[in-house]
């Protein structure tokens, strides 16, 4: 556990900002790239998006345990990060998978440095789901520290932060309330029961991201719904349409422009193409994030050709086997041929699925020295 | 029709009940396999025979997932399917290890409580004719050494999904060497955080990305 506490670790987080914004003041900031790309304009350059979570407690050397219990220790992880790797803004959070379940009551345990396990669903029985309630996240589980956290980026970096309202989309909170066989069994033996429960998911979601955009008065850059667990293969595409497409796209009628990740093939599937276009356009998900898992299957013509043709923005993501365990050279070659097909004319962009704890810096540096690199419009690569 | 090797006089299950089993498990009907695989056994029918069974319809059920037509849920389903089956004949598989592909000992290491891929590559593995001893999730080096010591298997198993608990894979091997264990046991690793890098920096014999390639590389070890 790091010994940086109390007025040390505030010094810090003030310097650290200010060093961030005088960096960050010299350019448009992440919003305005990111806006420009969504609505098929070109900005100065493409935006460097990052999902970095536990790889910045490595940089910061607090631990994992920390940044997950600790708004202050996240907000210093990730601006040691930030700064460290010249990242365009600073925000999110380390852990987004669990804050629904311990809310709700589930028993949840933190190890020092990996993130936050479930240890066992909420709902092991059918009464069990009657039995609870939508949280108050204001003051149940960690919902204080979650809207803690958002504040605290706002104070501290204002427009140069990048503040989401994030909440787990219906299918990933059921997952995490009934357990993944569980719910798979539902669906098999009692559908009506897995309806149910993804309702109440549905209605937990909504009152997280309120209660996060209220928060905030409203100044969220966005908001957005994980569902990593929504995938596939690790669901079939029949269960990505008759369950997570219908519960998500309920629950973005209510909430306005939000963006959702889930619903897609992270291996290839013969009509891999069809469900992504599916998703995208049944859910009216703000932006579409698609990474492909295995190998280099997902020809990202086809993804450029797909989000010109429904005028839709989608983010591609380079995966986090490729970004720590190739060479900096072989992630400046795949970031160079990615961004020559998916950046001209706006609409796409890439995105780091995931900075894995033990990346190598190096390799870190090189992806955000190769999305500023060869992301300059007009593109230009050979 | 499965002829049952060990008995002189020729003998053979009942079509239908081993046709239902395999269907079951095929189709993840835990029920209809547990009644199929009691119907089995009220045959008569050796449970190595029985769990020959079982393992044609894991392969077809694995063949069906590399074809892209079974999902996870799909294989989850089937392997609670085949383990439904297998709990009538756990008591009588004691007494027949020999006759097993081989025997193994798995878990998921310590830290880490992501068992969804580990149950598949169990139940693949025993429908492959292998006997296993599978300790669950947070499995400790210790657990892991004190049932090497009573089991004496020929292959350990371990798997990490999340990334910070890979190098627990590297403390059981450590602790397989200080026990005196490691040159008896061949060392298996796996799990979504796991590449086949790995194999050399944990200091382990062999990588399986997942659950069919397991089942390979387990035969290979065997044999090697």
């Amino acid at each position: 556990m790091s010994n940086l506490v109390g007025s040390k670790l505030d010094a810090e987080i003030d310097r650290l900002a200010g060093q961030f914004k005088e960096m960050a003041s010299k350019e448009p900031s992440m919003s305005e790239r990111l806006m420009n790309v969504m609505v098929f304009q070109e900005p100065d350059r493409l935006p460097v998006v990052m999902q970095i979570h536990d790889h910045s407690a490595r940089v910061a050397g607090v631990t994992v345990k920390e940044i997950c219990t600790d708004p202050k220790k996240l907000l210093y992880a990730q601006l040691c990060a930030a700064v460290k790797y010249k990242f365009d803004t600073v925000g999110g959070l380390a852990d987004a998978y669990n804050f629904e379940a311990e809310a709700l009551g589930a028993k949840v345990f933190f190890p020092e440095d990996s993130f936050p396990v479930i240890l066992e669903p909420l709902i092991k029985e059918k009464n069990d789901l009657s039995r609870l309630k939508v949280p108050d996240f204001n003051k149940d589980g960690r919902g204080p520290y979650v809207i803690g956290a958002s504040k605290l980026y706002s104070d501290k970096l204002g427009e140069y932060g990048f503040t989401s309202a994030v909440a787990l989309a219906p299918w990933s909170m059921a997952v995490q309330l009934r357990g993944f066989n569980n719910i798979i069994r539902d669906i098999r033996k009692n559908p009506e029961f897995a309806h149910k429960i993804l309702d109440f998911c549905g209605d937990v979601a909504e009152a997280f991201i309120k209660a996060q955009r209220d928060a905030l008065g409203g100044g969220v850059s966005m908001s957005a719904l994980g569902d990593a667990f929504s995938s596939i293969p690790p669901i079939s595409p029949q269960i990505v349409y008759d369950y997570v497409i219908p519960h998500t796209t309920e629950v973005i009628e209510r909430l306005g422009p939000t963006q959702w990740t889930g619903g897609y093939p992270i291996v290839e599937i013969p009509n891999w193409k069809q469900i992504l276009e599916d998703a995208a356009v049944k859910s009216g998900s703000l932006v579409n994030m698609v990474c492909n898992l295995e190998s280099d299957w997902l020809p990202p013509q086809e993804i450029k050709e797909m989000s010109n043709r429904l005028h839709k923005p989608w983010f591609y993501g380079i995966r986090a086997g490729i970004i720590s365990k190739s060479t900096p050279g072989q992630i400046d070659e795949h970031v160079k041929n990615l961004i020559k097909v998916l950046a001209p004319g706006g609409g796409c962009s890439v995105f780091a699925d995931q900075i894995p704890r033990d990346t190598p810096p190096e390799n870190v540096h090189a992806l955000v020295d190769s999305i500023k690199k060869y992301g300059r419009f007009p593109i230009s690569i050979e | 029709l499965i002829r049952n090797p060990n008995v002189k006089e020729a003998r053979f299950l009942p079509a239908d009940a081993e046709g239902r089993l395999v269907e079951a498990i095929i189709g993840g009907e835990s029920e209809a396999s547990s009644r199929a695989t009691q119907d089995l056994l009220r045959s008569d029918i050796p449970p190595i025979e029985i769990i020959r069974s079982m393992g044609k319809a894991m392969d077809v059920v694995g063949k069906k997932y590399e074809a892209k037509e079974y999902f996870v849920p799909d294989l989850v389903m089937s392997a609670e399917a085949m383990n439904e089956g297998l709990k009538s004949l756990l008591p009588k598989l004691q007494t027949v290890g020999k006759e097993f592909v081989g025997k193994i000992v798995i878990g998921v290491c310590r830290g880490d409580t992501h068992d969804i891929g580990k149950n598949i590559v169990v139940a693949m593995l025993r429908g492959s004719g292998f006997y296993v001893i599978d300790l669950g999730i947070d499995v400790s080096p210790q657990r892991f050494i004190e049932t090497i010591k009573k089991e004496k298997p020929q292959i350990v198993g371990a798997s990490s999904y999340i990334s910070t608990t890979i190098d627990e894979l590297r403390i059981l091997n450590e602790e397989m060497k200080k026990a005196g264990f490691r040159r008896q046991v061949k060392y298996l690793i796996g799990g979504a955080s796991v590449y086949p890098k790995h194999v050399g920096d944990v200091g382990a014999d062999a990588f399986a990305n997942d659950a069919m390639e397991a089942v390979e590389v387990a035969k290979k070890l065997v044999k090697a």
